[in-house]
This record gives C-alpha cells, sequence and structure tokens, in this order.
C-alpha cells in the first residue's frame, strides 16, 4: 500500500472515528470493520493506526471510554463520544470541507466551482 | 478454539516486548490489541494464527506503528532510564560480591589458613580427667 495513501487515511481517521462514534458506542475491531464495510473496502485499516487516535482522542478529553463483559472472563473496551468531541467533529468537519472545497478548485475538479 | 487463543496470547506477548513505550501505555496498547484480536477470532471463527498476521500484521509491524509515534526524544530518554538503571544493578552486585569474598578472605587468614566456624569443645574420659589434674597438682 502506499504511503501517500497511509497519509491520507491516517489524517482522515479521527473524522471517521467521530462521526462513527456519534451514532452509537463502539468498540476498536468494530470501528475497523465499519470503514472496511462502509467504505466497499477501500478504507482498511491496521489496529495500530486506529488506536493510536482513539488514545489522542480520549486524552483530550473528547472520548471517553468504558468497560463491558463479553462472555464468562473477557471485558470489551467501548468509545462513547462526549459533547466536546461532538463540537470538535463539527469544527474539524468544517475544516475538512474547506480544505477539500480547495483542492477540488486547484485540480479543476470541483462540480460547481466558482471560477 | 483453546490453540488458537493460546497462539495469540504468544502473538500479543511478542508485542508487548517490542514496544518501546512506558509500561503503563504497554499494558493500555497490548490489551486493545488482545481484544481486537479475539473480537477478531471469535467474530469470524479463526482457527489459524496465520489468519491473525494477514488481519493485523505481524507483531513487529504493528510496533512499528506505535514506535513510530513515540517521539524520539522520549525513546532516548527511557534507553538511557534503562541503562542507568542496569549500570546501577551491575554495580550494587559487584559490590556485594566484592565485599563477600573480601570477608571469606579475612576469615580465611584469621583462623591460619582454615575455615574454623567454631571452637571445638574437647571432652575428656574421667580418667583422662584425674590424671590431668593430678599433673595439674
Amino acid at each position: 500500500m502506499s504511503q501517500n495513501k497511509e497519509n491520507f487515511k491516517r489524517g482522515c481517521t479521527e473524522i471517521l472515528a467521530l462521526y462513527l462514534l456519534c451514532q452509537e458506542d463502539m468498540y476498536g475491531y468494530q470501528i475497523t470493520q465499519l470503514f472496511s464495510e462502509k467504505s466497499g473496502g477501500r478504507f482498511t485499516m491496521l489496529e495500530g493506526t486506529l488506536y493510536l487516535v482513539l488514545y489522542k482522542l480520549v486524552d483530550a478529553g473528547y472520548l471517553s471510554t468504558y468497560s463491558k463483559l463479553v462472555g464468562k472472563k473477557r471485558t470489551r473496551k467501548y468509545y462513547h463520544i462526549e459533547p466536546a468531541g461532538r463540537e470538535y467533529l463539527q469544527r474539524i468537519l468544517h475544516e475538512y470541507d474547506e480544505i477539500s472545497l480547495g483542492i477540488a478548485l486547484i485540480l479543476d475538479r470541483g462540480a460547481d466551482t466558482n471560477e | 478454539m483453546n490453540n488458537i487463543k493460546k497462539d495469540a496470547e504468544a502473538f500479543v506477548a511478542q508485542i508487548k516486548s517490542n514496544l518501546v513505550c512506558p509500561d503503563g501505555e504497554k499494558n493500555r496498547i497490548t490489551k486493545d490489541i488482545e481484544n481486537s484480536i479475539l473480537d477478531y477470532i471469535e467474530e469470524n471463527g479463526v482457527n489459524d494464527i496465520s489468519e491473525v498476521y494477514s488481519q493485523f500484521g505481524t507483531p513487529q509491524e504493528i510496533c512499528a506503528q506505535f514506535n513510530a509515534e513515540v517521539e524520539p526524544k522520549k525513546i532516548k530518554k527511557m534507553i538511557s532510564i534503562r541503562k542507568t538503571v542496569l549500570v546501577g544493578v551491575i554495580v550494587i552486585v559487584a559490590m556485594v560480591a566484592l565485599s563477600l569474598i573480601i570477608t571469606l578472605i579475612d576469615a580465611h587468614k584469621d583462623y591460619g589458613g582454615y575455615g574454623v566456624e567454631s571452637e571445638v569443645e574437647v571432652l575428656h574420659s574421667s580418667e583422662e580427667q584425674s590424671t590431668i589434674s593430678d599433673e595439674e597438682s
């Protein structure tokens, strides 16, 4: 897999993880599976990359975690988005829209670009 | 299922030994990766560890992702702390060993080259005892 693709994905992981967590609380493996399913297999991700992003969001107070018992012994860690995380998502979504519009304009790819 | 779980534990142990970060962070990462692997095994009915390798990468690849994110300064600091602790332990062990050797040599010399641990009480029979007391008188 190309390094460019990895870098693009890494940059988007924060937005995508926060967006999915707005819908329901999820565990790590579930998030990577949803990335893959919803993107038709185009957005697959190694666990390490996802957890690094999740740790940063937890440390920043945008996400919180809680554990649920699975089976008899094992506990599974769920991620929950906090109000600060929802605000942060709106902010970075706006930034994303601005940047992608800018890129589309530069590349002459915008469908409704203002010339 | 038990075999694959044991293989998964070994896989996670390899990750733990290759991570360069504080112990608390190490535990958090390995616990989360272990949970993801177990979720993958249970949800997909995986029986062969090679499937885990192809889904998650090798333990070295997983560690490389995490280690790449740790600042070089932090890594340097951790390595220097570990080196200092290691040198400290070696020095302490060497000093204890040296003092033990010196004590043993001194004890050896004190007893004219024999390693005597306690004085021996000489017991005489009653006949010998009377002979000794006669000689003394």
